[in-house]
């Protein structure tokens, strides 16, 4: 079921993908550092590792090192 | 003759590890987190990345947890203050190979009652000229729990991960990405240091004034956990952009919770301001109850109030200072959140509110 599911996953975002070609020349705005989804990783492991010590959800951001940080 | 090569092989290794590293970086960081709980955590973070050979960049970083609790959790099993120290190390391997990267990492994290190895690894591929990427990933975490003060106490906690991600360019001026992450945990989840009080089903029960007794925290071994994010980023006008995301959770203990966050970035000139808006919404675990009585006791009982329904929200500003006239590639950066946590059925405590606050420095030389 999960393989299942991860396949339509890769078949919907393939199909998706094929009808948007931005090229390399086009992708001034794209290259910017606000653009990427972890402008500071390392604030992302910080920010993570409190909020999952203090939160029952877990996830879906990358890593939030290790640890309890349970007190 | 071979000597000659050797020289040869020296020359091209030195003047090729010259010429690709420049992306060497230095970043330091402390964050301090305060709330009205009554903890303080402050946690330095140093990382080191070398650009070490032709698309193969080494990291090193190391953080420590500083912590300071009377917290309701603490005062609540007549313990009046803890304090605790918790180092992090953390290396890494990035290798990027045209289209593909590789990359994989190890964290050791130790405090005096928890032990943990982490180890992570990935692949990215981008495709389609480079307008989608998809990656992938695992973790295993082997996790050693103790309580201070009782020799005897020892248990284990192991999870394994994977996730997927696909990130899509939109058009020139928009990304989208799509992400999901399964994780199966085994082992000791619960607090040792938790104690969960049963009442008497009577309301001023004369043989049970206060609680009944106390028995240890006891949850479910086994934790299936399911994540999905879809993430938006848009640039707008002048230089901003803004970016959106929304994560659904769920696990077989009966959680379900939503995160919404919004982050606007401006730049003027080389000062960046990001502000930051975030909301969490989570129902309580299967076996979470407010009050647990003599006749509802059952075999999974807990006083964590992060498996217990509440709600919060982050709202803060981090501020960038570029300082090219000092270095190249010189950064100053201050961030502060406000935090409120609201619990709905948590009978130790309603509320929580608190700040974290950061500085720190970036540097690329």
């Amino acid at each position: 079921m999960r393989l299942l599911a991860l396949a339509c996953f890769l078949f919907v975002c393939s199909a998706g993908a094929g009808c948007v070609r931005v090229k390399p020349y086009e992708r001034e705005l794209l290259a910017k550092p606000t653009m990427t989804f972890q402008p500071d990783p390392h604030e992302d492991v910080l920010d993570n590792h409190m909020l999952e010590a203090r939160e029952g959800a877990a996830g879906g951001y990358g890593s939030a090192g290790g640890g309890c940080g349970c007190n | 003759m071979q000597l000659r090569l050797s020289a040869a092989i020296a020359l091209l290794v030195a003047t090729t590890a010259t010429a690709v590293r420049a992306d060497d970086s230095f970043v330091a960081k402390t964050q301090v987190y305060t709330d009205s709980d009554h903890t303080t955590v402050v946690s330095p973070l140093a990382a080191l990345s070398r650009d070490a050979w032709k698309g193969g960049t080494l990291s090193a970083s190391y953080v420590a947890d500083v912590v300071s609790s009377a917290s309701i959790d603490v005062v609540s099993n007549a313990t009046s203050h803890m304090s605790d120290f918790r180092s992090e190390i953390t290396a890494g391997l990035v290798q990027k190979l045209r289209n593909t990267t590789l990359s994989g990492s190890y964290v050791y994290s130790v405090e005096n009652d928890y032990q943990s190895h982490n180890v992570e690894l990935g692949v990215s591929q981008d495709m389609f000229e480079k307008n989608s990427t998809l990656a992938i990933g695992a973790t295993f975490s082997a996790n050693d729990v103790y309580r201070t003060g009782d020799q005897a106490f020892h248990r284990k906690l192991t999870v394994g991960g994977v996730s997927a991600s696909w990130t899509q360019v939109l058009d020139r001026a928009t990304i989208a990405q799509l992400s999901y992450t399964f994780s199966y945990g085994n082992g000791y989840w619960a607090s040792p240091y938790r104690f969960v009080r049963i009442e008497s089903t009577m309301p001023d029960d004369p043989a049970c004034p206060d609680y009944c007794f106390k028995v240890p925290e006891n949850e479910p071994n086994e934790r299936y956990r399911h994540a999905a994010v879809i993430g938006l980023n848009r640039h707008l006008f002048a230089d901003s952009a803004i970016q959106g995301d929304y994560r659904f959770y769920s696990d077989n203990w009966g959680i379900l919770s939503h995160t919404v966050q919004l982050r606007y970035f401006i730049t003027w000139g080389d000062v960046t301001l990001r502000l930051r808006e975030r909301f969490y919404y989570q129902s309580s675990a299967s076996f979470f109850l407010p009050h647990y009585t003599t006749t509802t006791v059952q075999p999974f009982v807990t006083a964590d109030r992060e498996l217990s329904t509440f709600w919060s929200n982050v709202s803060g500003f981090k501020v960038s200072w570029r300082l090219p006239w000092v270095h190249r590639a010189l950064e100053l950066e201050a961030k502060v959140d406000y935090f409120h946590f609201g619990y709905l059925n948590f009978a130790l405590l309603h509320s929580r509110d608190g700040a974290d606050i950061e500085a720190g420095i970036n540097v690329i030389y």
